[in-house]
């Protein structure tokens, strides 16, 4: 037996934790549409890591002396892979079992890739683990901030291809946009009478007005928050447990709004003043799944913008930033 | 692995959320038994200190809740031979759990245990020459 399957069933931290725990030595291979890497480990310790945005990078640092790398860029690579290879939602995984890290690895010499030390399981996937609460609380705060319900004003940009509504998720105050709670209610629009944006802080959702509820009181919200996929229920089945305005749907949707596989918010959407059922929404999912994607997307490129530039003193840490100015003079 | 009659599985991170005398705090579950928890906290509260946790389950097994009482603690940098040592948080031992919750443990410690007998069963470390082209097999 091998252990392999599907990203959707197990991501890449649960199956790090995995590996970790038997403390073996091999190669993880994680590939995907959109993305594919390779992580190294030596007795459940990550040695070498890297996929397709990071193998450039890291090929060129590597082409440096030795002593121009030291191992915290090497380190830092490993991080920025595995935020890349964690955010994969789609594709498969591979933990093949070996005596030694190899050599060579799809025709790239991995010698200079190996971080000597490598860094223990609990410390790497704990940062991880910390990083993606770090940017998600400060999405939430971006979100709460936006009022989705605000007038247009009569100079502001209106982007509408999707490709623009994407970049404005991921840079709000680019587009003049007033947020990303407001362009999903603006597509919500287009597909339903009612979209409402409730955002999901640890066990806590806020609603648009400033209400707070308890997550475990409203039941389709926490089905919709544990499973991560769209959910249609009936209005009447008493599961929503929100005090929503009246209206006649017979039925409601929600929508979850994830990022690193952690529900920040989650979209319903009804049509409340016709009675209509909800009927086929499943481009809407397709966006705000997209925006999930494109937020990570946009955390990934920053990381990969300071990586791109090892040596300078940004990505030196601050000891080095006090002291190379003081060596110059 | 740990071979005690409840072994303990770890190292793991899931988002635990605590309630601790009415106060929420946030912290991560980094290892598991069916008895207690070890849990990751910046600020952990008093040994004999009531929690109650919540915290979602992987393999899509939905949420696990329960009560639980701190029995020991951990600043961060202290020293001892337990894995846990160097990260602030405490111990947690179950005290009630209901019976979904208590299942969902369960199925989750054995599948992850199941998870990780498979790699039990790849070539052994020795075991060089076969091993290089195991995955997919």
């Amino acid at each position: 037996m091998s252990l392999e399957g599907k990203l959707e069933d197990v991501n890449l931290l649960e199956v790090m934790q995995i590996i970790a725990f038997a403390g073996r030595t091999g190669t993880l291979t994680i590939e995907s549409a959109r993305t594919s890497g390779t992580v190294l480990f030596e007795s459940g310790a990550v040695r070498c890591a890297f996929s397709t945005s990071t193998l450039p990078i890291l090929s060129g640092l590597c082409r440096r002396p030795k002593a121009d790398y030291p191992g915290v860029l090497l380190r830092d690579g490993i991080r920025t892979t595995l935020h890349e290879l964690a955010a994969v939602r789609e594709g498969r995984y591979s933990f093949s079992a070996e005596s030694a890290l190899p050599v060579d690895y799809a025709g790239v010499e991995l010698s200079k890739f190996i971080d000597s030390e490598g860094i223990e399981p609990q410390e790497l996937i704990l940062d991880l683990a910390r990083d993606f609460d770090v940017a998600r609380r400060r999405l939430l705060a971006l979100l709460r901030s936006a009022d989705p319900n605000s007038p247009v004003d009569e100079g502001e940009q209106r982007p509408e291809a999707v490709k623009d509504l994407l970049e404005a998720i991921v840079e709000p105050t680019a587009s003049g946009a007033q947020g990303i709670a407001r362009i999903l209610a603006r597509i919500g629009s287009r597909y339903v009478e009612r979209s409402v944006l409730f955002l999901v802080d640890g066990t806590t959702i806020h609603g648009p007005d400033g209400s707070e509820l308890d997550r475990n009181q409203c039941e389709s919200l926490a089905l919709a928050i544990h499973s991560r996929n769209p959910i249609a229920r009936h209005i009447h089945d008493g599961s929503l447990g929100i005090p929503l305005p009246p209206g006649d749907a017979p039925e409601y949707a929600l929508i979850p709004l994830v990022y690193y596989h952690d529900v920040l918010a989650i979209l319903l959407c009804d049509n409340f003043r016709t009675g209509e059922p909800v009927g086929e929404i499943s481009g809407l999912a397709l966006f705000v799944e997209q925006a999930g994607m494109a937020m990570e997307k946009s955390s990934l490129e920053r990381r990969l913008q300071v990586m791109e530039h090892p040596l300078s003193l940004a990505n030196q840490g601050p000891l080095v930033q006090v002291a190379t100015p003081m060596l110059r003079e | 692995m740990d071979k005690r009659i409840s072994p303990r599985f770890g190292p793991l991170v899931l988002k635990a959320h605590l309630e601790i005398y009415g106060e929420p705090y946030e912290g991560y579950v980094i290892n598991l038994s069916r008895e207690g928890a070890f849990v990751a906290l910046e600020e952990p509260p008093a040994v004999e200190a009531e929690v109650a946790v919540r915290t979602l389950l992987p393999f899509k097994l939905g949420e696990f809740e329960g009560e639980a009482r701190v029995v020991w603690r951990s600043e961060a940098a202290s020293v001892s031979q337990d894995d846990a040592s160097c990260i602030a948080g405490v111990g947690l031992r179950f005290a009630s759990v209901p019976d979904g919750s208590n299942d969902r443990l369960h199925r989750y410690l054995a599948r992850f245990e199941e998870l990780a007998s498979r790699l039990d069963e790849l070539p052994a470390l020795e075991d060089a020459d076969s091993s290089l082209s195991m995955a997919g097999k």
